[in-house]
């Protein structure tokens, strides 16, 4: 790979919708390194689209080095990449804890991202199992986020 | 989508004569209503703050232009089609951003505009305080239904950004620039801040409130001692009070040009105008995080890139950035 080819990569991971690309430059010896959970190559094959719609999924428990998650919850995920904030300002309480039943259209949290305020709805009334991100945390497109058991 | 009120028609009729007396009969002709009715809607207009001067067996006249953001006047001076048409105005709430939510909400069009004289919450990003004092600054939040998906709406940030910086700097000669993503300022002070907020499903955003702050009449020495340093005004920079109504206008105009302009396609422009106004590229900034490095570049997507002291590439999405020098 020549320096070109190395730029149109650096190029392309830039354009994807992720929050940190690290490019490491050590000698003659180059290295593209991302920040985040996943391997660039696996994020680059994966359709975007097929990410960015279903924020509500149901859970697959199958897949290797995903979490196991109760099989009747549904996992809320994050539509795109930002800092996720369980509170309108670092004074206010959390809009939701484990334990809360929350009602369907709810706000759960807020992703940020270039002062963006996205909130994120409870697209079902349930009971919050878990939270999975951090407080003020960067998390990335698609990252679990709730785990909601479903009520009636 | 609206006729112009008669309260409206009878402003835009003085201001067209501003400085010259306009006579009952001709004035309540042109806006289709009795002297009688005239009488009432000017006295209306007089108890709303407009210095409309009756002159005995000659007619009205308004010798200035009052910085008033009553409707009348706003949509007297508002040129747009859509932006800005729906217009609520407010003397005081306590955000402006969550008015104009619950008005999406129930269903209110694109270009609805929520305007309060002051807010005893506003706010900006993670619940901190905008300074929003009565009677002298712009404090508005406008409705915008994008038929983009979520991964686009940072169009919107840029276009909200390079919209008031080109107000700034054509209407008013003020040297504005850009600091990534979205806050105005000028010689290295804050004017305005932008923060947009967005209702979503299913990765399409169903409305976003774009929130502005600016800081047009907060005279020298008028801003808290906390943002004194990093605050300032149109007029501490242009050295004149203006009016804000007259402002607010040529922002729903341009903001509306431009919109039109992304809603064709023409997403380079944009970009290329956020480049050309920016204050951040070529800067030292420091991220959240504390590390340091040169802003090189923005994606097309509109992250932020930082290449750090020790050569590593950064793509910054969210978040936000200071810049040391």
């Amino acid at each position: 790979m020549d320096i070109k080819d190395l730029l149109e990569l650096v190029k392309e991971l830039a354009d994807l919708p992720v929050g940190e690309l690290e490019l490491e430059i050590d000698g003659v010896k180059l290295k593209l390194k991302k920040a985040g959970v996943q391997p660039v190559a696996e994020r680059v094959e994966t359709p975007a689209q097929s990410v960015a719609t279903p924020s509500l999924q149901p859970v697959s428990p199958t897949q290797d080095g995903t979490p196991q998650f109760p099989p009747d919850a549904v996992v809320i995920r994050s539509p795109i990449v930002g800092t996720f904030y369980r509170a309108p300002s670092p004074e206010s309480p959390p809009y939701v804890d484990i334990g809360d039943v929350v009602e369907k259209g709810q706000t759960l949290c807020i992703i940020e991202a270039m002062k963006i305020m996205n909130e994120i709805e409870s697209e079902v009334r349930g009971e919050i199992l878990d939270i999975l991100a951090e407080n003020a945390e960067p998390v990335e497109y698609g990252q679990p986020l709730f785990l909601v058991r479903p009520l009636s | 989508m609206s006729t112009l009120s008669k309260e409206t028609l009878i402003l835009s009729i003085l201001i067209q004569h501003l400085g010259e007396i306009v006579s009952g009969e001709e004035m309540a002709q042109r806006v289709g209503v009795s002297r009688v009715a005239l009488h009432k809607r000017i006295d209306a207009l007089k108890r709303q703050g407009v210095p409309i001067k009756s002159i005995p067996r000659k007619g009205y006249t308004l010798m200035e232009i009052p910085d008033l953001l009553i409707p009348p006047l706003f949509l007297t001076l508002l040129k747009s089609r859509e932006m800005g048409r729906n217009y609520h105005f407010l003397e005081q709430t306590d955000s402006t951003n969550r008015v104009a939510r619950e008005l999406a909400r129930q269903g209110a069009p694109e270009g609805t505009l929520t305007v309060a004289e002051s807010q005893t919450r506003g706010r900006g990003r993670q619940g901190r305080s905008w300074f929003s004092p009565k009677g002298e600054n712009l404090y508005f939040s406008l409705i915008i239904r994008p038929s983009i998906s979520i991964l686009e709406v940072p169009q919107i940030t840029f276009l909200a950004s390079v919209a008031l910086t080109h107000v700034i700097r054509e209407r008013l000669g003020l040297e504005a620039l850009i600091k990534w993503p979205n806050d105005i300022y000028i010689r290295g002070k804050k004017v305005a801040g932008i923060l947009v907020e967005m209702e979503s499903q299913d990765a399409i955003p169903r409305f976003l409130v774009v929130g502005v702050g600016l800081n047009v009449n907060t005279p020298p020495g008028g801003f808290p001692p906390e943002i004194s340093t990093r605050a300032t005004s149109l007029m501490i920079e242009g050295g004149k009070g203006l009016l804000r109504a007259q402002i607010l206008a040529w922002f729903m105009e341009s903001l509306e040009s431009w919109y039109q302009d992304l809603k064709k396609g023409h997403k380079e422009e944009l970009l290329t105008y956020w480049r050309r106004y920016n204050y951040t590229l070529g800067r030292l900034v420091q991220l959240e995080d504390g590390r340091e490095g040169w802003a090189v570049g923005i994606t097309p997507q509109g992250s932020l890139l930082v290449r750090t002291l020790g050569g590593t590439l950064l793509s910054i999405g969210a978040g936000d950035v200071e810049v040391v020098e």
